[in-house]
């Protein structure tokens, strides 16, 4: 092929055919089946459902739809939403302070809840040794991370740091003993679980998985304001639900100029890709869009201690100071940065690392500026 | 909602998560299985309080474990008799029933993590 015209059409066919397989944030994932398809967009119809009392709502609530916070750019991202959460930590065991209402502290409450105890959120619990803030994080990709078998992930812990790299991850388990993913702790072993407790946690919103409303401060709910018969959403809305979430594709990460090329090449030099792994690949599925797919998933999935200035609460096994590695799917859809948001920009998200994470940062601050620039290029572009 | 109908579901959806079959029920005490984080155990009493339920909208489940009920655990972790065998942090599966509106423990099992 040698006439100019016939290269330009092979160059139009081959961007078209690469703009075809775009994945824009809030997209499904490629290869879904057309019966698929119009689950993710019935799943998405519940997901923006604004609930009120008389259809389920409260009586604690964090917010009235699960599209009220992930809402930004779409339907399945961030929010500006903060959430409060609390826990115990006393002689090396975490107490989730179910007792008094934990972990999940609910900030809104319906007018029949406020006019019969006259509060507006959930009291914080009295034996709380710690407060966490919790933004609300992009979902988009995460029916990839759900599928990443539990093998890939004890593949890369580390709990005794026998490399002496100076990581040492290691899973957190479900209260049953499961290894959890889902969470900024990694509580939560699988996607559905942590959408069907979701419903309730944060909307008040009880479901055929959790058919039980919240405590006020681990006390049952006075007669009278929640008249809606249990379970509040039927298993054909859970199941919509968790279709949508799970179909949500991971964004393709925008084309790489040479900076950001040059940022991605960085970004392993210094450390930050031994915890934030680039790839991870999912296991078997009975979806083929989601079986057997390489995920740019920039995790890990492990906890990792991230030194005192960062710890917040205790969840399951992680210590007040063990995060698990944020996925960075997504990433240039995210507006404040870290568990809690208080980082502006990724440039102080990764000055704000610490403990295990520190010798990565401090390589990122001795980079020069160009570097610098360069690695958060980089970032902007997932 | 019923209190026993919460359990009830509660129980078999713990069970299900841990991969363990419910049991057709005989007649008249219905089984039912919790596997989840020990919260408080109360020797004097025994009382045992379970952390179960689903992603982040946890629940405590209390029960009694009467004398004669032994903790059985793995290899590593050996077996106790009585609800002291347990402290808060183990997980365990326990198999009870419900007599009296109070759950009522068959069988205590200390679980080790899998790995």
């Amino acid at each position: 092929m040698s006439s100019p015209g016939a290269a330009a059409a092979l160059w139009l066919a081959a961007f078209a055919f690469a703009g075809c397989r775009v994945v824009k944030p809030g997209d499904p994932l490629l290869g879904l089946t057309r019966e698929q398809r119009d689950r993710f967009e019935r799943g998405r119809a519940v997901f923006d459902s604004v609930f009120t009392p008389e259809t389920g709502l409260g009586p604690l609530f964090n917010s009235t739809a699960c599209g009220e916070c992930h809402e930004d750019p779409k339907s399945g991202g961030t929010g500006d939403e903060v959430e409060v959460h609390a826990t115990a930590f006393r002689g090396g065991v975490c107490d989730p302070l179910v007792q008094e209402g934990g972990p999940v502290i609910q900030q809104h409450t319906t007018p029949a809840l406020k006019q019969a105890l006259g509060i507006d959120a959930e009291p914080f619990p009295p034996s709380a040794t710690a407060r966490a803030m919790r933004t609300t994080p992009v979902i988009f990709g995460r029916g990839l991370l759900d599928l990443v078998p539990d093998s890939v992930i004890l593949s890369y812990a580390d709990p005794d740091d026998k490399n002496h790299d100076g990581i040492s991850g290691r899973v957190n388990r479900n209260v049953d003993g499961r290894i959890g993913r889902f969470g900024r702790k990694a509580l939560v072993p699988t996607l559905r679980e942590f959408n069907d407790g979701a419903f309730v946690a944060e909307q008040g919103v009880t479901n055929p998985s959790v058919p039980t409303e919240e405590t006020i401060g681990g006390k049952p709910i006075p007669g009278g304001v929640d008249p809606v018969a249990d379970p509040e959403i039927n298993q054909d809305q859970l199941d919509l639900t968790n279709d949508f979430v799970r179909f949500l594709g991971a964004p393709t990460p925008e084309r790489l100029g040479g900076e950001g090329r040059r940022g991605r090449e960085i970004f392993s030099r210094i450390g930050c890709a031994a915890c934030h792994v680039p790839m991870l690949r999912t296991g078997a599925s009975p979806v083929a869009a989601l079986r057997s797919k390489d995920v740019a998933a920039y995790t890990d999935l492990l906890l990792h201690d991230m030194g005192p200035d960062l710890a917040d609460i205790c969840l399951g096994l992680a210590t007040p100071a063990e995060f698990r590695t944020e996925p960075l799917i997504g990433l240039r859809s995210v507006k404040t940065f870290l568990h809690d948001g208080r980082a502006a920009t990724p440039e102080q998200a990764i000055q704000d690392h610490g403990g295990e994470a520190a010798g990565a940062r401090d390589r990122f601050q001795a980079l020069p500026p160009a570097e610098r620039q360069a690695l958060i290029a980089f970032l902007k572009s997932l | 909602m019923k209190q026993a109908a919460v359990f009830a579901i509660t129980g078999v959806l713990a069970g299900s998560l841990a991969g363990v079959a419910q049991q057709a029920a005989p007649q008249p005490a219905v089984p039912y299985t919790y596997q989840g984080t020990v919260h408080s155990v109360q020797a004097k009493t025994g009382t045992l309080e379970l952390i179960t339920g689903v992603g982040h909208a946890l629940r405590l489940v209390r029960m009694s474990v009467p004398t004669g009920v032994r903790v059985a655990g793995t290899a590593a972790a050996g077996a106790s008799g009585g609800v002291m065998g347990v402290q808060p942090g183990d997980v365990v599966r326990v198999v009870c029933h419900r007599a009296g509106g109070r759950l009522v423990a068959d069988k205590v099992e200390k679980l080790e993590p899998t790995r």
